[in-house]
C-alpha cells in the first residue's frame, strides 16, 4: 500500500516528527511504500542541518535524514513555509542574499502542490500534526 | 467505508474529533491526547456506538498515564495496519 | 477516479501561520481544478469574523483572503455551527457565503470528499 505522510510539527515544540518518524519506520517494516514526506508549517525545522541538541537528547533532523537516505524516499519541504521559517538551500540563500543555508541534503524545497500531488498519488495520507 | 480518527491533544481536538465520529469508525489518542483518559473519560463517553478507542502504548507509559479496558492499547505496528483497514485517516490537533 | 478534497481548519488566524498555511493548501488544491472545500471548526470559526483590521498588527487579512474564495470556485465556506455556539457567536457576526452545518452533518460531509486536509 502507499502512504503519503505530512508533518506539521518542529522538533523543539511538537511531538509530530517523533511519532511520524516512528510511523514511518513501521510503515516500510511492513513492506508498505512511503511515496511521499511533506513536511509543512513549523514541520520545516525538521530538515534543519544547524540544530544541535544535548548529546543526550534524540537529533530528530538528524535521525530523519538517515532514514529518508536508507529508504531513498521523496522528502519535500514547503518552499514558502521554509523561506518564512529560515529554512533554504544554497540556491534560495543566493536568490535572497543569505548569510547561509541550512537544508539538509535529502531534503528538497517545492511548492504546496506537492503535498496535494502525494496526497492524491497515496492509497493513504496521513498527517502529524502540531 | 470507516475512518480512522487520530487525536494528538486533549479538550478542543478530542471534542472536533467526536463530531466528525460515525458509528464503527476508530478514535486513536496519541502524544498529549492519552490526558483524556484522565478526565473521566467523559468525553470519550459520548461516541457513537461501534467506535473503538486505542491508545498508544509508548504515548501513554511516557507521561505516566494508566490505561485500562474498553481502551486497546496499540505500538506503532498496529497503528500502520488500522490505517491499512480504514480508508480515511484524520488528524486532529 | 476524479477526487474532492476538504480542508479543514481549526486555528484562530492571527497566533500563528496555521490559518494562512490551511488556506493556501485549499487554494492550491482549487487551483488544480480538484472540487475542494473549506471547512472551519474550533477556533477556525473567529476566522470569519466581520470588521478584521489585522493591519493593526500588522498581518494580511485572513478575512479578505477568504472573500475571494469564489474566484477560485470555491463558492461557500462550511461552518460547524456547534463551534459558533459554544463561542457565542451568532451567524449575523460572520461574512457573507458561509454554509452552517449542523451537529451531525459533519461526519457525512467530511466522508463525501477523498482526501481530507486537517490542519
Amino acid at each position: 500500500m502507499k502512504f503519503a505522510l505530512a508533518v506539521y510539527g518542529a522538533p523543539a515544540n511538537s511531538q509530530a516528527p517523533q511519532s511520524a518518524l516512528h510511523f514511518a519506520r513501521a510503515v516500510v517494516a511492513q513492506g508498505h511504500e512511503i511515496v511521499r514526506l511533506f513536511f509543512y508549517q513549523d514541520g520545516v525545522n525538521t530538515a534543519t542541518a544547524i540544530a544541535q541538541p544535548p548529546q543526550d537528547e534524540s537529533n530528530l533532523p538528524s535521525e530523519w535524514q538517515a532514514f529518508i537516505q536508507e529508504n531513498q524516499l521523496d522528502a519535500v519541504v514547503c518552499i514558502a513555509a521554509a523561506l518564512r521559517r529560515g529554512v533554504v538551500d544554497q540556491a534560495e540563500a543566493g536568490r535572497y542574499n543569505l548569510p547561509g543555508h541550512n537544508l539538509r541534503d535529502c531534503f528538497e524545497l517545492s511548492g504546496l502542490g506537492q503535498l496535494l500531488d502525494g496526497a492524491l498519488m497515496a492509497d493513504r495520507f496521513i498527517t502529524f500534526g502540531a | 467505508m470507516s475512518t480512522l480518527h487520530i487525536v494528538n491533544k486533549p479538550r478542543q481536538a478530542m471534542e472536533l474529533c467526536i463530531r466528525a465520529v460515525a458509528s464503527g469508525d476508530t478514535v486513536l489518542l496519541i502524544e498529549d491526547a492519552v490526558y483524556e483518559l484522565m478526565s473521566s473519560a467523559q468525553r470519550l463517553n459520548v461516541l457513537p456506538g461501534g467506535c473503538s478507542v486505542c491508545v498508544m502504548d509508548m504515548d501513554a507509559k511516557a507521561r505516566g498515564v494508566e490505561v485500562s479496558a474498553p481502551f486497546e492499547v496499540i505500538d506503532y505496528n498496529r497503528f500502520v495496519s488500522l490505517c491499512v483497514d480504514d480508508d480515511k485517516i484524520l488528524s486532529w490537533f | 477516479m476524479s477526487h474532492s478534497v476538504c480542508v479543514i481548519s481549526t486555528r484562530a488566524p492571527y497566533s500563528g501561520q496555521a490559518a494562512r498555511e490551511a488556506l493556501d493548501t485549499a487554494l492550491v488544491s482549487a487551483s488544480y481544478d480538484i472540487e475542494t472545500s473549506l471547512l472551519l471548526m474550533g477556533d477556525g470559526v473567529y476566522q470569519l469574523l466581520e470588521g478584521q483590521d489585522s493591519g493593526q498588527i500588522p498581518r494580511k487579512n485572513i478575512s479578505a483572503m477568504l472573500q475571494v474564495l469564489p474566484l477560485y470556485g470555491i463558492e461557500t465556506i462550511h461552518v460547524d455551527h456547534a463551534s459558533l455556539e459554544e463561542r457565542g457567536i451568532t451567524p449575523e457576526a460572520l461574512q457573507e457565503g458561509v454554509t452552517m452545518l449542523a451537529e451531525g452533518e459533519l461526519p457525512q460531509f467530511i466522508q463525501q470528499h477523498s482526501r481530507v486536509f486537517n490542519f
